[in-house]
């Protein structure tokens, strides 16, 4: 975790994130319909998304403004990485 | 008089489509069922110009309280900036979180998978999604023919699992 602007902003350990049931039953009808590729496309997206956040927060805190819309949104990205990652780890992709 | 097009099915969830003129707002969209139960992307056709209509257009997009709310086109980074000041503001008033982003690139096949293969709803309200929206700010023309192509494509597209470890 790191301080912007006085206010603590979410950076939440790997360990930290959670895995998202829904979202992996998701992806296996995903992988199912569109192939592997489409998941590693939706992963590169989510980590662009996640970077985006992440500065705002900092941007945000900077500020003094309120930031925990933000910092939510950083945390479900994260459990959206972490839980296709663990996805195609468990099915060896 | 627009109106909703049906181009076709994700993964149980239907995927319509909507031009909006410049002479349009949001106020003459039929938003049934509710826009909280639809993950929508604003693709302006014409470039974010930032202009005072743009800008009402992406607040008010916010403030119907989608499931994610996704920007695409020309300038669509700075159209974010106005979404994510919604979102700062929005925290005082309502736990509905609308996961916000855009798309950097400008190709449609990228614009499409980024919706249909990248953007999940805030784990709180995954159970009520049950379609995607894509409003094209501007004129019926080639680029949202070509949109519309290419999320017919990206949501028929048949897998290829060319990468699977023996």
């Amino acid at each position: 975790l790191f301080i912007a602007g006085g206010l603590r902003v979410a950076a939440p350990t790997s360990a930290e994130i959670a895995l998202n049931p829904k979202i992996y039953a998701q992806l296996e009808k995903q992988l199912a319909k569109n192939g592997v590729d489409s998941i590693r496309k939706g992963l590169l997206r989510a980590e662009q998304t996640l970077a985006t956040h992440e500065t705002n927060a900092i941007t945000y805190g900077n500020q003094g403004g309120p930031i925990s819309a933000v910092n939510k949104t950083v945390e479900n990205v994260a459990s959206q990485i972490k839980t296709m990652k663990q996805f195609l780890a468990d099915k060896g992709l | 008089m627009n109106a909703w097009e049906n181009i076709g099915v994700y993964l149980g969830r239907t995927i319509r489509i909507r031009y909006l003129t410049v002479l349009e707002s949001l106020a003459d969209v039929d938003t049934a069922p509710s826009f909280k139960k639809t993950e929508m992307m604003l693709y302006f056709s014409r470039g974010y110009e930032g202009s005072p209509a743009d800008k009402k257009l992406v607040q008010a997009a916010m403030e119907l309280k989608p499931l994610a709310l996704v920007l695409a086109g020309a300038g669509a980074s700075r159209a974010f900036d106005t979404a994510m000041a919604v979102l700062c503001d929005s925290e005082r008033r309502s736990h509905d979180l609308v996961m916000t982003s855009f798309v950097q690139e400008e190709t449609p096949s990228v614009i499409a998978e980024s919706l249909l293969y990248g953007t999940w709803p805030a784990e709180d309200r995954f159970d009520g999604w049950s379609n995607y929206s894509i409003l094209i700010v501007g004129e019926a023309g080639e680029q949202g023919s070509v949109l519309v192509q290419a999320f017919r494509v990206a949501a028929s597209s048949q897998k290829q699992n060319k990468h699977v470890r023996d």
